[in-house]
């Protein structure tokens, strides 16, 4: 969306008086801020910490709206796209055990129907494409495979589904490369072509762990 | 995407009258509107800890008997420039079958490690602050020996969506109970499948499939061996993957594939895969290792040759035939020939 200077001005001037009338006084003493680069300072205060963690992040998402695509007599399919997942490793490369890596895998729970008597869809019915948006210019890493519903999508990856067992992206040495990684994936539900109609949900588990 | 969003808002905020506010105060605001582009962005870290903070480990190795109790701790770091709630679960930890660690679901109930850990259910932490949770392990009296592989999280849920996504960051938790330790593998379901090659001067190789599992009470890393043999010689294969990839844990089984090069298609092959186990991690002096081997044979016939030895007693028959048509109609020219000249000496 873009917007013209005038209205910028106008909302930025709008909340500064909001500011100024809730009586936060913040924008008082930081206008006198020495450093300039902060702005004002209407949060807490990040503590730098003196040791990198790896960390992940995710935006404010409302989950995966399945839409159907690609149904055949064979098979009805739902495809959506998974929030994309940063993960960022700010060690240095002192701090790092050797050997040491990480991982996130990816586990769906069965989709329930919100209503009605249908039966469950399970976790196998749902296969994933992982994208690593980012570059890795180490080449350590990588987004996991490919996997299909145990109804095959046709791309030759293993129908296996999301079973607990699908790694989205990973490290093969955390040594190797530090910085920050940006991974999705597409997501196709293949489910039978008699599925019972109504409304579903499963939750996609994302775990982060240190391996080593 | 945030950015524009909360840029619209802002535009809404626009439409009431904001006539003669001090331009200073604006630009100012505005900055702030653009250094903050990812408000809904959350971003934590968990990490081992210490009762005063992250103490430096990446995962937590207990060592206990049957009965007793630690309070160990994780710190959750917020690097989010929000307050955020952070879901704290404790549950199983398992390895996927290429080896990654992961934790049962949330709505799994755990029935082994993860049910001897206590965690608060939820903690607030503050925009950037560090919160040490404290993570009790209590192993029964009547634990069996061994490995009970488990782990702690803090997690974000999605409120709605068709799928909802759930988002941790956890601590991986090494439980031992001390006892007999025992490291042993099983080799099985052994299958070998001959590739040959139409080249009848190259070596076919052996597809070797086989399954290894822990059936001893430690987390194991394998040395996978395979050798082929036939009767002309013999060929040794090991497993060149990271040890990380072939961490069984105890109960666990993996499916490898090998692929050995260098066999002749001379009839029987016979493969042979041995699994050398040693514990993961630290050595535990004393364990048990015991090595598996376990044999199956291939039949490989020798086709491509075969072939080709078809081929060169065609080609010789044809080579003799067209030479002895040649030596023929080089004696009726010489003939003819002889018959107009006079011989010279």
């Amino acid at each position: 969306m873009k917007m013209n200077r005038t209205t910028q001005i106008l909302a930025a001037a709008m909340l500064g008086v909001a500011l100024a009338a809730a009586g936060v006084g913040v924008a008082g003493p930081a206008v006198a801020d020495d450093d300039p680069d902060n702005g004002i300072d209407v949060s807490v205060t990040i503590q730098p910490n003196t040791t990198g963690q790896v960390s992940m992040t995710v935006a404010d998402n409302g989950g995966v709206a399945l839409q159907e695509d690609g149904s055949n007599a064979a098979a009805r399919q739902f495809v959506g796209t998974l929030p994309t997942v940063t993960v960022t490793d700010t060690r240095r490369p002192e701090e790092i055990p050797a050997g040491d890596f990480w991982a996130v895998v990816g586990q769906a729970s069965e989709f329930t129907a919100t209503s009605g008597s249908a039966p469950p869809i399970g976790p196998q019915y749902l296969g994933w494409r992982p994208r690593l948006l980012s570059d890795s210019s180490s080449g350590a890493v990588e987004a996991g495979e490919p996997v299909s519903s145990v109804i095959s999508d046709g791309s030759g990856a293993p129908t296996v589904g999301l079973q607990g067992q699908e790694l989205l992206v990973s490290t093969a040495n955390s040594a190797d490369e530090i910085g920050t990684w940006q991974v999705n994936a597409d997501l196709a539900l293949r489910t039978p072509a008699d599925v019972a109609a109504g409304e579903y949900h499963s939750t996609l588990t994302l775990s982060l762990f240190n391996q080593s | 995407m945030t950015t524009s969003r909360s840029r619209g808002a802002l535009a809404h905020l626009a439409v009431l009258p904001a006539v003669g506010v001090a331009l200073l105060v604006a630009v100012l605001v505005t900055t702030v509107a653009f250094a903050t582009p990812s408000d809904a962005d959350t971003t934590w870290s968990v990490v081992p800890a210490n009762a005063d903070g992250p103490d430096g480990r990446s995962v937590i190795d207990l060592e206990l008997a049957g009965g007793q109790q630690v309070v160990e701790h994780v710190a959750v770091i917020n690097r989010s420039t929000q307050p955020v709630d952070f879901a704290i679960d404790a549950n199983d930890g398992y390895l996927t079958s290429k080896g990654y660690f992961d934790m049962r679901p949330s709505d799994a109930k755990p029935t082994d490690g993860g049910s001897w850990i206590a965690v608060p259910e939820k903690v607030t932490i503050a925009a950037g602050a560090t919160s040490v949770v404290p993570v009790t392990v209590s192993i029964p009296q009547n634990a069996t020996p061994g490995d009970h592989p488990a782990g702690v999280t803090a997690s974000l849920e999605t409120v709605s969506g068709q799928v909802r996504v759930q988002n941790r960051v956890g601590v991986r938790l090494n439980i031992r109970v001390t006892g007999d330790y025992v490291a042993k593998v099983a080799v099985t379901d052994v299958q070998a499948e001959y590739t040959g090659s139409w080249n009848p001067f190259a070596a076919g190789s052996v597809e070797v499939t086989y399954t290894v599992a822990n059936v001893g009470n430690v987390r194991l890393v394998t040395d996978n061996r395979v050798l082929t043999s036939t009767f002309v010689g013999e060929n040794n294969w090991s497993d060149p993957s990271a040890a990380k990839a072939r961490e069984l844990m105890p109960g666990g089984s993996r499916t490898f594939v090998a692929r050995v090069p260098g066999a002749w298609p001379l009839g029987p092959i016979g493969t042979t895969v041995t699994a050398i186990p040693s514990p993961a991690g630290k050595p535990i002096p004393g364990a048990d290792a015991q090595r598996m081997a376990i044999d199956t044979t291939v039949w490989a016939l020798p086709w491509p040759q075969f072939a080709l030895l078809v081929l060169l007693i065609l080609g010789s028959f044809a080579i003799r035939l067209v030479a002895a048509w040649r030596r023929k109609r080089i004696e009726q020219l010489i003939m003819r020939h002889s018959k107009g000249t006079p011989q010279k000496a």
